[in-house]
Parts: structure tokens; C-alpha cells; sequence
């Protein structure tokens, strides 16, 4: 662990959301009163969110920064030192989250995401993983064979469980490599014509089975995840001759050098059947800070808005992050059509499609909702464009569930290293100096939520 | 045997199961004491072309939605993460689901062929006895 003056920082994969989640809240801090709030050096925006409202004696200060992974990226790290963290700097914590719904809660899910920690384990191998399970559902009384088996895996591999009960009877790391034969070869197959994963041990070699072949090439989620985390325990647990994947199903054309799981067969040294694995290299940076992305403005303008001002969202789709739920003015969540008249679509009306903004505010106190449309700046005129297209949205959800609201539209920015804003339709700006830039014709709520936090850097 | 759709076929050019994120369950067959449920499983992240991130689930498939894609045209797009249709299995004599690993399914038609073709699987049923 890197200590220094008791700074926290933590990076975000810009697939997240804005806001931590209520449990990774509480890794960083913990306090109903918690927000995060800009940083600023000469009244410019450093692309640093700080964490404000709470209070804990070994961690003076908790700063978030946005940043993109160039592969199997976990969704936060966590560092602890003084200074902003740099690809050298080993972070503390890497955190997968997992959302799941009643929808779709399989627990096979779970592979996919073992890739996450087979990846980063080549990075950082003394950050201590963590699989955060944000639940919205009540967790199986009794766990599957899946999910026992795909636990005590992670758990071999060191991965710390947070958010969900786990008998310590059942889920303990595997001792050694038969043990992890023995309990797979025990589980229920699959129908027949299926490919089973199943370990086989010989003299010189230990075989896995499974097909990593899907629609043209190597894709196949969730085995990718299941056969990475599967070899990368075997070679934990010592075993040191060949690993070969069996019954995969895949050609020579479909094995490229990029392909994460060709990456992770290079880094443990997995050999493919009858296939000739090329040589291929981890990307160099495990991480990068995001300061071009069009998200980076909505992402601002949003936090601004819900920070310093009564005004909050009722609707976000940031490009990159998960779409949101349209909240309703009772605070009910509903899913938003993907197209205006199904049967006419899939009859060949294409126009039948929902355009949806990126990012809905609402101002209370004016009466205002509005819809955002996030562009980099020289997309721009692809914004004024696109917000021709919110009728729909805003005949059958917003007039429908906000009666008496007015609507506006606009386009907010992220880019460039202008310093003002010629087009009305655009609603703000903020260019790659961090610099603010109000339009012309901003919506009131934007003015103040903006005046609100210059006066807030004084 | 008894079937119930839950969600229909999009298209006959949109059956990759990445158009199907978000659904859950898509159908349930049933056959005597035994019951198939499929489900639409797993995470989705994807790059289109001249964009320099990732879009993620059902985002991605709006977009992909918007661009007017079908299956012939997800072959051609960076895929870092893709999504499948995966089973759950129940005799009268269980008292939960239970999932196996390796039985995923990525076309919608091959996911309810091969549902029927488990009803049927005798061998395969056995395994739920002990």
C-alpha cells in the first residue's frame, strides 16, 4: 500500500456512471452528505472531481478521475498516496462492480468478468482485487454449482467478495489443482451437442475443454472468462507444463493478436489444439485519463446541476455509460421504447426509432425540463441536428408525466480550445483547458449552477 | 410440450442474442415434470467505427439500432465484451433453477431448437435425479 499524506484518489472507467454507487460510496467514505465536486486551478476545471461531506481520520482528502481502460478494464481503481496516480503508481484496490437485475441475474455471468482480474493481475499483481455485488434482488438461498464454482476461483486468485453472504463452509479457495478437477468433473453437464468444460490431467499436460468459437471468431462469452480464470489458478496452484484448451472450435483465421483472450494464452502460456497461438503483447498502459470523450461535458454539466443547484436528472445516457431509467415525478423508474411503432418497424419503417438525448435536467423552479444533447466540439453541428429529433420523447414521456413543464433542447460541449460560443442552440462548453463557456441562450438552470460554482472556487 | 414466448423474434436478420440485452427471459418450455427457461445473459461492450470508447448493454444496441446494424453487420464491429442466451432447468421434484456452464447459445432460433432438443434429452435429465 503507498502511503503518503493521506490522499485517496480513485479512477473511474468512463462506463460508469457519474456517481459511485451507494456501496463503492462507502469504500471512499461514508456519509449521506457526500458530493462530488470539481476541482479548479485559475477558475478552470482540472478534470478532477473532488469527494466533499465526509469525514475520516486516514483519509484527508478523496479525489475521482475519469479514465478509460484499454482493455479488460475494472471499474474502479483505488489509490492512496498523495500525489495525482501515474500507469507506475500501484493502486490499492481494483473493484469490479456487478449490477445485476431479476432479469438477468445468471450467475455464469461471473466468468466474464474473471477476464477483468486474469488482466489486471499482469498490471498491478499486489492490488487486491474486489468483486463488489451492488444487488437489487434477494440473493438464492441455496448457491448453484456454478456459482460455487466460479467463486472459490476468484477466491483462489486472491479476489476479496463484497456484498453478498458467503458460507464459509462452502466457499473457500481451492488447495490444489486436483481439488479444481474433482469439483468440475462433479458438476451437471451440459445437454448434448454442447461443449462441457471439463479439466483433464495427463503426464505432460493438463487439458480444458471448452468452445471459445462464436459468430466468426474468438468471442465466445462467458467460456472467454471461465477457461482464462480456470489456467490462470492452475498456474497458481503450480502447475507448470502445458495448459491446452481442447474442443474450442476455432481456424486459424479466427486467432488475432489483439484479442484478449490471445493476450491472456500469451501471458500464461496456454496452448489452443491444433492451433498455432501468435505472439502477442498486454497493451502497454493498463489506463489512461479520459480528456476526450463528448461524455466529459454531460458528465460536468450534470454533476454541476445536481451540486450547486435545486435542479437534478431525470434521465441519463451519457455516451459510454449505462442508460438510465426516465424518473417519473412520483420517482417511479421506467424503461424508455426503443421504437415509436414496433410493427412498423420491423416492417421497414426506419423512422420509427426513439431518438433519445443523452442527459434530461429538470429545474423545479422554473418549470423546465431540459434535454441535452453531448457532442465533442466538432461534432457540433451533428448536436444542433440531432435535437430536431426529441418529439417523440417529448410528446409521450415528458408532457405525459411533467404536464406543465416547458421544454427546452440544447447541445453541450466538450473539446477544443475555444473560448466562446457562436451557435444558440448550444447550451455550453467545456473546452480541453478546462475553461466554462456559457451559450448565448443557456438555460437559466445552466447560468446558475455554473455562477454557483465560480462563486463556490472564491 | 408447453411453450410460452416472452419476447418474439426481433427480425430474422437481428438474432444474435446481442439484440435481446435487457429482455431476460425470452421463453419457457415445459414437457412433463421438466421446464426450460431461456434467458438473454451477460454484459455487452462494444466499439463502432470512428468512435474512440466503448458503449456498453442496451446503450450499445441503441446505437446499433440507429445506425440501422443487423447480425452481418456486428461481425464487423470491436466486440470486447458480448452478451448470450443461457438456460435454467427445473423437474417437479426441485425446488429452485439450476444452470450449467457450457450450454450457451448466440442465435435466437439455435437457442429455441436446442431448449426443445433438451426437453427431450433423457440422459441429460438423469443428472437432476441425485
Amino acid at each position: 500500500m503507498m502511503m503518503s499524506f493521506g490522499n485517496s484518489f480513485c479512477v473511474r472507467d468512463r462506463s460508469e456512471n457519474p456517481f459511485l454507487s451507494c456501496k463503492a460510496k462507502k469504500i471512499v467514505a461514508n456519509s449521506p452528505t457526500q458530493r462530488e465536486t470539481p476541482k479548479k486551478e485559475d477558475n478552470n476545471f482540472t478534470f478532477t472531481y473532488e469527494v466533499t461531506g465526509f469525514r475520516c481520520n486516514k483519509v484527508e482528502k478523496v479525489y475521482i478521475k475519469t479514465v478509460s481502460g484499454n482493455s479488460s478494464f475494472t471499474d474502479f481503481l483505488i489509490f492512496y498516496q498523495k500525489d495525482e496516480p501515474t500507469l507506475q503508481d500501484d493502486p490499492i484496490y481494483a473493484i469490479e462492480e456487478t449490477k445485476t437485475d431479476d432479469k438477468e441475474s445468471r450467475n455464469t455471468g461471473v466468468y466474464q468478468r474473471c477476464s477483468k482480474f486474469v488482466f489486471i493481475e499482469s498490471y498491478y499483481p499486489n492490488t487486491k482485487k474486489i468483486m463488489l455485488y451492488n444487488l437489487q434482488i434477494d440473493q438464492k438461498e441455496k448457491p448453484t454449482e456454478t456459482y460455487i464454482f466460479g467463486t472459490k476461483l476468484l477466491l483462489t486468485l486472491g479476489v476479496e467478495i463484497i456484498g453478498k453472504k458467503l458460507d464459509s463452509k462452502i466457499f473457500t479457495p481451492f488447495m490444489n489443482i486436483d481439488e479444481i478437477i474433482d469439483f468440475k468433473s462433479k458438476m451437471r453437464k451440459a445437454p448434448k451437442g454442447n461443449v462441457p468444460i471439463l479439466l483433464t490431467k495427463k503426464k505432460d499436460k493438463i487439458e480444458v475443454s471448452g468452445r471459445l468459437f462464436k459468430s466468426g471468431g474468438l468471442s465466445h462469452d462467458p467460456n472467454i472468462g471461465a477457461l482464462s480464470i480456470i489456467s490462470n489458478v492452475l498456474r497458481l496452484l503450480g502447475w507448470k507444463k502445458k495448459i491446452e484448451i481442447t474442443l474450442h472450435g476455432l481456424e486459424p483465421r479466427h486467432i488475432g493478436k489483439t484479442n484478449k483472450f490471445i493476450q491472456i494464452a500469451n501471458k500464461l502460456n496456454i496452448s489452443l489444439q491444433g492451433l498455432k497461438i501468435p505472439k502477442s503483447e498486454l497493451p502497454i498502459d493498463y489506463w489512461k485519463y479520459d480528456k476526450d470523450g463528448e461524455k466529459l461535458g454531460t458528465i460536468f454539466i450534470h454533476l454541476v446541476v445536481e451540486n450547486f443547484t435545486q435542479g437534478y436528472s431525470i434521465f441519463e445516457n451519457h455516451a459510454g455509460s449505462e442508460k438510465g431509467y426516465f424518473v417519473t415525478k412520483d420517482g417511479e423508474q421506467i424503461p424508455l421504447a426503443k421504437y415509436k411503432d414496433k410493427a412498423k418497424y420491423k416492417a421497414g419503417a426506419k423512422d420509427e426509432i426513439i431518438h433519445i438525448p443523452d442527459l434530461i435536467l429538470i429545474d423545479f423552479g422554473r418549470n423546465e425540463v431540459i434535454n441535452i444533447e453531448g457532442k465533442k466540439y466538432k461534432f457540433r453541428q451533428n448536436g444542433i441536428d440531432e435535437l430536431k429529433n426529441y418529439d417523440f420523447i417529448e410528446q409521450n414521456y415528458i408532457l405525459k408525466y411533467y404536464p406543465k413543464f416547458k421544454i427546452l433542447r440544447t447541445v453541450v460541449l466538450y473539446g477544443s480550445q475555444e473560448e466562446k460560443i457562436f451557435e444558440i442552440e448550444i447550451g455550453f462548453l467545456l473546452n480541453e483547458n478546462g475553461q466554462l463557456i456559457l451559450g448565448v441562450k443557456a438555460p437559466k438552470l445552466f447560468q446558475k449552477a455554473i455562477k454557483n460554482l465560480l462563486d463556490f472556487w472564491k | 410440450m408447453k411453450k410460452e414466448i416472452y419476447i418474439q423474434k426481433l427480425d430474422t436478420k437481428r438474432q444474435n442474442s446481442f439484440w435481446y440485452k435487457g429482455f431476460g427471459e425470452i421463453a419457457k418450455f415445459s414437457k412433463d415434470d421438466r421446464e426450460v427457461i431461456i434467458s438473454s445473459c451477460g454484459l455487452i461492450r462494444i466499439k463502432f467505427p470512428n468512435e474512440d470508447f466503448y458503449r456498453n448493454n442496451i446503450q450499445a444496441v441503441d446505437v446499433a439500432l440507429s445506425h440501422n446494424l443487423y447480425d452481418e453487420d456486428l461481425e464487423n464491429l470491436e466486440f470486447e465484451d458480448c452478451n448470450w442466451f443461457d438456460y435454467v432447468y427445473k423437474t417437479s421434484n426441485m425446488s429452485n433453477y439450476i444452470e450449467i456452464d457450457g450450454d450457451e447459445e448466440f442465435k435466437y432460433s439455435k437457442a429455441i431448437k436446442s431448449a426443445k432438443e433438451a426437453l427431450n434429452d433423457d440422459e441429460f435429465w438423469k443428472q437432476f435425479l441425485r
